[in-house]
């Protein structure tokens, strides 16, 4: 076991490090900052004035290694933007995101699970239908379709939510919707499937034969088994979410990373960018190892596969 | 990365699986009309991207000022753009370039994205660990951080959102194909033909991957959905397609700004990108349903 | 009988239709977001950097009028008018400003201002080590600047330069000198501004909000209202979403489609206000195989776009002709003797027959995703009509910036140009002058004159030196001018405020409720 610990360790920590090799070196190909930040009167001998107090003028080997020395020491510069440390302002944005991913996993597994659950039980019925349809639609138009959608029904139309910004439940509500539906559509047709296949395995047959209730057969034997897949969507679902978080932050105007990183982007604001992008790795790489490790536990076989 | 495949350790006794199944007796009525119309539309959209011209009513970039945010009339089914353009023809032209672009992306990762599963799956080792390092460090950048990062690097042409796409979506592929071939891998049938003395090659070629071409191309026609509503939401973030192109998610990004005013802009093309994926979608069920059976019916994990 | 799913399917269409359908919400006129003592503004962007001297000066705009102070400002219409100096002195020769000092001039922290801190803050610009984004402005202009006594400062130039007040007056931010010195790093003065101006800082949430609040040291006239609150809404419908929900008073940068839809709202007042940036497309002439060198090619270019048609479509009306790069709402140098180039597509084929293009040619235009994407396809359009075919080439905002500095954005190109400081020069000198950086555009005879009007401080004479200078680039068809388009505001009704005219800085200071 902790020999798989420390394999899946070593694993994480080279995606990461990968993943940040990567954007350090293609951020720096779309351009310099200098380019934003002095006026058109600047001339190019200013430009590299700025650019050598910025320190870009070194190889990019250089500036790397430079870079991954400064992240030994928790260090994620400063950033050309905002003049503050890098790494507070991913951080100080990392919050909201979470916050609305996390909503948004609930929302879909409380909507998906019961409604995929339903529609295996009751194969053919309305339940199924509307299950069918709502799953492919969540899933048929981009999340800032359905966000700008909402606003204007349940902000302007309504009045009963706010059109966007950060601070109460309330704020939150719509952004997750916008965002959990899409999800919810994924978890409602996996477990709907899911279950379908378990419910038409022999050991489900066979607690049937053993005289058990149908709801504990469901519920006890079936579900548990069922679930299993639905887990590991999830966690892919987590890289997804936050791609699709970007355009739903934009549009709500919800102060999380997906925000920042384009925000950090269009301004080329390296600092912050690699952060951003360090930090959403690491996390999701995190929550990848903790989902394996819990499959290890639960079947040791995995271990050695 | 763990890959559970789907329900290995439920699934009857093995053996060969790819036959046409008789569609399954429970397929209502309802689930038939669903299945028609999503035909249909499919049907539609492959003759608006294969014979554009012949539909619109309007030249798409026939710009006319005077007609500015006209609403839909008989004259504009789907009323007229900013500068008087026919959002009918537009929708039109657009099918073209978002079919081209679906098309590509999908062929191109599952193709490679496959082909890199089923390698995983079949050898193992080496190459099986590189594949899924390498698709989980796609899978910790999120498609949109991607886009916006190599979109600014290497600019924004058609073959590069293409790539960028195409990045984005090949993991998926290459998981779930490997799942199915570790799965069959195990089967007995597999084992009693390399008990027999068979090579690897004649086993991948002859036994697996004309099972795993049900999946392939089921996987395929869901991703596509996926794909035109990534590129959607590419165009809204600014990185789509470059005018004079124009595709629905570049439709739709174009007119969300005056959902105010002329809510039509955004709203027919938004409406014709969900028909279509609406549709793309109900097929791959039904062709699931045909080819595979057996096989677990969401093949997005 | 209707298949349920059917049944859903017409009731989920019933609910979308009925939405398009609906009237918009009516704001809440009269009723402050928060309270009449706060004021909440949204802005499409963060303005990133509390540095004003670091800040470029498109981020400085939304609060650095607020919070700092410079020797001269700029008055509502852009007329210089005194503010931390009193008065200011210019040599026979050009090269020594004086200005003498207002007294009685406390910072936020209690320091009172001294020539000491104009000095320091001047300096600062120029040290490398700030990474100002004013530098290149002071730094081959600049030689020394003096502190005689507390009350007056002099500052030596090494050339005449007519602009200097303006560009004191748009760039040169005061901070405090002790303070600034005491911090650890130069980065730290961001996280904790300190200027003379009528609000202070409060708080800084990267992403959510900046806070300011009253300063009661104030050395000028007490502002009315006490907190105000930036909030950062990038979609441009988000923000009119949020005004019309009464959820901020005052929205910048409403896009022109929305103002009508607003303007209906009785809650709300909409302003319309020249943005003083001329919306043009730039031309690079010099190379001799180009038909752009011809000048007869591009006056044609001019005579075929409808710009008043572009005008009413693309921007609902809500911008003013254009008849040259320097807009009418300029306080001064601006030619409104001069007349648009009407649309006159025969004339233009005709020249272009002249210039020895009768089947016209082949070229391309960048255009920055910020603009109005119709302007440009509608450009090209009539463009077309008279034979130039053009790719329209979209491009975001850093490589357009990049490619223009190192002019590698030809042949065409549209552009803005913001200006911090009222004065022409800065367009004609960006984009006219031999030495440009925006530009290929070598006119001797318009060099000449711009030479000549480097060292003029004297108005009159610098607004006739610069309508010659404009009469001639028309004439010889320096670039394609377009619209000047206006900046949109819509406001709470009973918010008086009124917003800076040919410019985008936001100042509160004579803001009120009623």
């Amino acid at each position: 076991m902790l020999i798989y610990l420390l394999k899946r360790l070593a694993q994480s920590a080279i995606t990461v490090l990968f993943v940040v090799a990567i954007i350090f070196v293609v951020i720096r190909l779309i351009g310099d900052p200098t380019h934003l930040l002095l006026p058109p009167e600047a001339t190019e001998a200013d430009r590299v004035v700025l650019r050598h107090q910025m320190g870009l003028d070194r190889p990019v080997l250089v500036q790397f290694g430079a870079y991954l020395a400064q992240l030994a020491r928790g260090d994620f510069g400063i950033s050309y933007r905002f003049s503050l440390p890098a790494g507070q302002v991913a951080l100080h944005a990392l919050p909201p995101t979470l916050m609305l991913a996390s909503a948004a996993l609930v929302l879909a597994l409380g909507i998906g699970i019961p409604l995929g659950v339903a529609a295996a039980i009751w194969p053919g019925s309305v339940v199924d239908q509307f299950g069918q349809i709502f799953a492919v639609l969540g899933q048929a138009a981009p999340p800032f379709f359905f966000s700008l959608l909402f606003v204007k029904l349940f902000s302007l139309h309504w009045a009963w939510l706010p059109t966007g910004g950060y601070g109460t439940p309330a704020h939150l509500v719509l952004p997750a919707l916008a965002l959990g539906w899409f999800a919810a559509a994924g978890v409602a047709r996996l477990t709907r499937s899911s279950m379908t296949d378990v419910l038409g395995a022999e050991f489900v047959k066979f607690a049937r034969i053993k005289g058990l209730a149908e709801q504990e057969v469901i519920l006890r034997h079936a579900l548990r088994n069922a679930l299993l897949p639905v887990v590991t969507y999830v966690t892919l679902q987590f890289g997804l979410l936050i791609g699709g978080a970007v355009s739903v932050e934009v549009v709500f105007a919800w102060p999380g990373i997906g925000q920042l990183l384009y925000d950090s982007i269009n301004n080329l604001d390296y600092t912050v960018v690699q952060a951003a992008v360090t930090l959403t790795a690491a996390i999701f790489v995190l929550i990848n190892l903790l989902v394996d490790v819990a499959y290890a536990l639960i079947d040791p076989r995995i271990q050695h596969g | 990365m763990v890959d559970i495949p789907l329900s290995g350790f439920l699934r009857r006794p093995a053996e060969p699986v790819l036959k046409l199944a008789p569609l399954r007796r429970r397929l209502g009525a309802g689930r038939r009309l669903q299945r028609g119309l999503a035909m249909l539309v499919s049907v539609v959209i492959l003759a608006f991207a294969l014979f554009g011209p012949i539909f619109e009513p309007f030249d798409p970039q026939a710009i006319d000022l005077s007609a500015s945010f006209q609403p839909p009339s008989a004259e504009h089914w789907f009323g007229t753009d900013q500068i008087g353009r026919d959002v009918l023809s537009r929708v039109v032209e657009a099918t073209r370039l978002t079919l081209l672009i679906t098309g590509c992306v999908v062929a191109l990762a599952g193709g490679l994205g496959g082909l890199a599963g089923i390698g995983a799956g079949y050898f193992g080792g080496a190459l099986d660990a590189l594949v899924m390092r390498l698709a989980d460090i796609q899978l910790a950048l999120p498609a949109i951080i991607l886009a916006m990062v190599l979109a600014g690097a290497v600019g924004q042409t058609l073959p590069n959102l293409v790539l960028v796409l195409t990045l984005a979506s090949w993991a998926r592929f290459a998981r779930v194909l490997r799942g199915e071939v570790l799965s069959l891998r195990t089967r007995d049938f597999i084992l009693l033909v390399r008990l027999a003395g068979a090579s690897r090659g004649w086993i991948m070629l002859r036994h697996i991957l004309p099972n795993v071409v049900g999946t392939l191309v089921v996987l395929a026609t869901i991703e596509a959905g996926s794909v035109i509503v990534l590129e959607a939401t590419l165009s809204f973030l600014g990185l789509g397609i470059q005018p004079p192109g124009i595709s629905w998610g570049g439709l739709i990004a174009e007119g969300r700004g005056f959902l105010g005013a002329a809510w039509w802009v955004c709203a027919c093309p938004g409406l014709a990108l969900m028909l279509a994926v609406l549709a793309v979608n109900l097929l791959g069920d039904a062709l699931r349903d045909r080819l595979n059976p057996l096989l677990p019916s969401d093949l997005s994990s | 009988m209707i298949p349920s799913r059917f049944r859903l399917a017409l009731l989920g269409a019933a609910i979308l239709s009925s939405l398009s359908l609906t009237a918009p919400a009516q704001a809440i006129g009269g009723k402050p977001a928060v309270d009449k003592d706060t004021l909440v503004v949204a802005l499409s962007a963060e303005p990133g950097n509390l540095d004003p001297q670091v800040a470029p000066s498109v981020d400085s705009a939304k609060f650095a009028w607020n919070v700092f102070d410079t020797l001269y400002g700029f008055d509502r219409t852009g007329k210089l008018e005194p503010r931390l100096a009193l008065s200011h002195e210019v040599s026979a020769d050009g090269l020594t400003h004086s200005f003498r000092l207002r007294d009685g001039v406390t910072f936020h922290n209690g320091d009172p201002f001294t020539s000491a801190d104009v000095k320091y803050s001047l300096e600062r610009i120029l040290d490398p080590v700030t990474k100002s984004t004013r530098r290149p402005y002071f730094i081959n202009l600049v030689t020394s600047i003096d502190a005689p006594d507390a009350h007056s400062v002099v500052v030596h130039l090494s050339q005449p330069d007519g602009a200097f007040l303006n560009k004191v007056a748009g760039y040169l931010y005061i901070v405090p000198k002790a303070y600034t010195q005491a911090l650890p790093s130069p980065e730290a003065f961001a996280q904790a501004p300190i200027g003379t101006g009528p609000y202070k800082f409060v708080r800084h949430e990267v992403g959510r909000s900046l806070e300011l609040t009253r300063f009661d040291g104030f050395w000028g006239e007490r502002p009315a209202i006490r907190n105000i609150v930036f909030r950062f809404i990038a979609e441009p419908s988000s923000r009119v979403h949020a005004v019309l929900a009464g959820e901020v008073d005052l929205v910048t940068e409403v896009a022109a489609s929305d103002v009508d839809t607003l303007k209906t709202n009785h809650g709300l007042e909409v302003l319309s206000i020249p943005g003083g940036s001329p919306l043009h497309v730039r031309i690079y002439s010099k190379d001799p195989t180009s038909p752009l060198h011809n000048r007869d090619v591009r006056l044609a270019l001019n005579y075929a776009i409808d710009k008043d048609a572009i005008i009413k479509s693309v921007f609902r009306g809500l911008a003013s002709p254009l008849t040259s790069i320097i807009p009418s709402s300029y306080p001064y140098g601006a030619n409104p003797t001069l007349k648009p180039y009407p649309y006159d597509p025969q004339k233009a084929r005709q020249l272009l027959a002249q210039a020895g293009y009768p089947k016209g040619f082949e070229t391309s235009v960048y255009f920055p995703a910020v603009f109005a994407r119709g302007a440009g396809e509608a450009v090209v359009a009539y463009w077309g009509q008279i034979g130039v075919k053009a790719q329209l080439k979209v491009i975001d905002y850093v490589a357009f910036n990049r490619i223009n500095n190192v002019h590698q954005s030809g042949p065409l190109a549209f552009s803005e140009f913001g200006n911090a400081i009222y004065d022409p020069i800065h367009v004609i000198g960006g984009s006219v002058s031999r030495t440009g950086t925006w530009s290929d555009y070598d006119n001797p005879e318009i060099q000449a004159l711009i030479d000549r009007i480097e060292s003029v401080s004297d108005l009159e004479q610098r607004d006739a030196g610069f309508r010659e200078i404009l009469r001639r680039t028309q004439e010889d068809g320096q670039a394609i001018p377009l619209a000047e388009l206006a900046l949109n505001y819509a406001q709470d009704s009973a918010l008086q405020w009124q917003p800076q005219i040919g410019g985008w800085s936001l100042s509160f200071r004579q803001a009120a409720w009623k």
